[in-house]
């Protein structure tokens, strides 16, 4: 394998990376609170397709990309009032929530006189140019000519890091996570603090989605974020909730969604059938490889899943 | 005016909760009417045609029928682990992968293969392949407790992959191998192909409904079904009792993957008479829906599955009134979030803060 080969399927890792990172964020701050919200990747769907909506009607960006992730904040409030407020088992109400929004998404794409679907936003997401910098030979093209979006995820993977780890509404972060009687004992309001980053981790969710059909893409089309919700909660799993290690993942899968792309751009010949399993193959190997490793209880939530009865103590 | 305050219900609200399911698919039906007057439609009409559609006809009713087999069976497969609060998500892939290997076998066998052997043959695999696949991820989510759901959701991935490569990416003797710009799978003999009953029904219809009274019989009346029970009420009290939770729990991933599997026989054998990729997706979610639509009872899936069957199906005649078949999408969502959402007033209801015990069984929330 070339320089040049090695180089570009590292550029897609990082660009397809990218929109793996937000929402693996945002289902990272959502599970270190102790809720599981298995319906991101309906709320990316959905968030996609209305800030495409929104750009195709108003040539705005900045509103396209406000709408994207109202839908994605105001979707994952319904989920944190079902799986919350009413107690309802996390896994049924976000997989109703992933259908519904899943549903809408394709819905809203075929309905009107001019469909999204097959028609032009004008709207995108544009690289900065940074002249010369990007012919620098291997880093140039890694670190140089990419949009905020890409610059803004790696800023949120410290931010998230250092919230998590090194600041005090972080720490009541794990701590409802871990063991919310105590924390509610010790006057911390567990609803609260679980709605508030359930609600952050789909405004997230949200803005990955928008980053494919504003970006990446960008057009509309139906099952746009090719699985990245799904992929994400597994990242989140094999990570053990470590908002870095996160990171690292997010552009190794990043990178396995593009590779039959990339090998076909240099010409090997592999079925694309075949390829398309890689992202899924890493992700069990990942996820089973850490969950033997000696080390796999020290970041996990351990109330993950739980609903919390407050009276039930 | 004192704060409202939720209170547990001792038990369960009896009469709540057989009116639910009810309650949910009414509730959904009226959230979904608003998309439906965002394109100018009128709900009631499009309402009136997917039930006139479902069942307003013998060969309507005969479809539905035929298209709640596959569905009843992946919702027994939901049923079947979600009880124990194991979250074997993959009936999809469990359903894809029976698919395979009852079409392998029936393709093996041949034509020459006598009937009544080689129906057997077939259905026999494909339990046995939807069996399989679900074990591949029984044995480590029982023995390390690795995440049942993510495992089970990435294996719904690769199968989607695979049936894909054998019809679309491969020369597998699953191809019709004279399609060439239009791949689509080859047809099994008609030695094994299941007999019609009625229109599009087939014998398949039967079978499906004497494995649901069988997963029923298991849990409620064998020893299997008791230590079942014991474990889905509580752990601690399956281990203080000595049951062997790792056996619960690979036995009842075996047993959903294998009713997730014949799902993929029925397919097969009966409508599709080949292993069709596009035919076989979407499945196993529906079956989730099923699973709660049913209320979580083995028996409760027939007719969880034929509503819900009467929905999905009705995508090509919206289509023609000019509403998009999502819809049906849509509206299998809300009916899950409905219920879900409903599950909470059989367990709670709001009283006064400091109000006096109310009596136990109190049926309506004040």
């Amino acid at each position: 394998m070339n320089d040049t080969a090695l180089v570009s399927i590292i550029v897609a890792g990082l660009l397809f990376g990218t929109p793996l990172v937000y929402v693996a964020m945002g289902e990272l701050v959502s599970q270190r609170s102790g809720v599981m919200n298995l319906s991101l990747d309906g709320i990316m769907l959905f968030s996609a397709v209305s800030g495409y909506a929104v750009a195709a009607e108003t040539g705005s960006l900045w509103l396209a990309l406000a709408m994207s992730v109202l839908v994605g904040a105001s979707m994952s409030a319904l989920f944190a009032f079902l799986s919350i407020t009413l107690r309802v088992s996390q896994i049924l109400a976000a997989l109703g929530l992933l259908v519904f929004t899943s549903g809408m998404s394709q819905y809203l794409g075929r309905i009107g006189d001019e469909p999204l679907i097959g028609r032009l936003s004008g709207v995108s997401i544009e690289p900065y140019t940074t002249g010369s910098l990007t012919d620098v030979p291997l880093l140039g093209p890694i670190l140089f000519g990419h949009d905020f979006v890409v610059y803004g995820s790696w800023v949120l993977v410290a931010l998230t890091h250092f919230y998590i780890n090194h600041t005090e509404p972080g720490m009541r972060v794990r701590a409802v996570g871990n063991d919310p009687a105590s924390a509610e004992a010790a006057g911390v309001r567990v609803a609260r603090v679980r709605a508030v980053h359930v609600i952050i981790g789909g405004a997230l969710a949200g803005f990955g989605g928008a980053y494919y059909s504003l970006g990446l893409v960008p057009i509309w089309q139906e099952r746009i974020t090719s699985n990245a919700g799904w992929l994400a909660i597994a990242i989140v799993l094999a990570a053990r909730w470590r908002p870095l290690a996160a990171f690292v993942a997010a552009f190794v899968f990043g990178a396995s969604i593009r590779l039959g792309f990339t090998l076909q751009v240099v010409g090997a010949n592999v079925s694309p059938e075949l390829l398309s399993m890689l992202p899924y193959v890493l992700a069990i190997a990942a996820v089973l490889l850490t969950a033997l490793s000696p080390s796999r209880g020290l970041t996990e939530p351990k109330a993950l899943g739980i609903p919390f009865f407050r009276e039930q103590r | 005016m004192r704060r409202l305050v939720l209170e547990q219900r001792a038990t369960p609200s009896r009469t709540f909760s057989l009116a639910l399911p009810a309650l949910s698919a009414v509730g959904a039906l009226i959230l979904g009417s608003i998309p439906l007057v965002l394109i100018g439609a009128d709900p009631i009409e499009v309402y009136r045609l997917m039930l006139t559609s479902a069942f307003g006809s013998t060969r309507g009713i005969t479809d539905t029928l035929t298209d709640a087999m596959p569905i009843m069976l992946t919702g027994l497969a939901a049923v079947v682990t979600f009880r124990m609060n194991v979250w074997n998500i993959g009936a999809e892939g469990q359903l894809q992968i029976g698919a395979v290997t009852s079409a392998g076998v029936a393709l093996w066998l041949g034509d020459g293969a006598n009937t009544m052997f080689a129906l057997v043959a077939m259905i026999v695999a494909g339990i046995l392949g939807g069996s399989l696949y679900a074990g591949l991820v029984a044995l480590p989510a029982a023995t390390w407790k690795v995440d049942e759901v993510v495992l089970t959701l990435m294996m719904n991935f690769l199968s989607l992959a695979f049936i894909n490569y054998l019809v679309f990416g491969s020369h597998s003797p699953w191809r019709d191998a004279f399609s060439i710009s239009f791949p689509r799978g080859q047809l099994i003999p008609d030695s094994s192909r299941l007999p019609d009953l009625s229109g599009r029904l087939n014998l398949g219809f039967v079978i499906t409904l004497v494995v649901v009274f069988l997963v029923a019989w298991l849990l409620k009346y064998t020893v299997w079904g008791y230590e079942y029970s014991v474990v889905a009420d509580s752990r601690g009290a399956a281990s203080f009792a000595g049951i062997n939770q790792w056996r619960m729990i690979v036995t009842s991933f075996l047993i959903s993957g294998g009713c997730a599997g014949l799902g993929g026989a029925v397919l097969v054998g009966g409508t599709l008479g080949a292993m069709e990729p596009r035919a076989l997706t979407g499945l196993g979610f529906t079956g989730i829906l099923v699973a709660a639509l049913g209320r979580m009872s083995p028996t409760g899936v027939i007719p969880a599955a034929i509503v819900l069957s009467a929905i999905v199906s009705s995508g090509p005649d919206l289509q023609q009134i000019g509403v998009p078949a999502p819809l049906t999408v849509v509206l299998q969502g809300l009916i899950l979030v409905v219920i879900a959402g409903g599950e909470f007033h059989l367990r709670y209801r709001l009283v006064r803060a400091g109000s006096p015990a109310r009596q136990v069984h109190g049926e309506s929330a004040p």
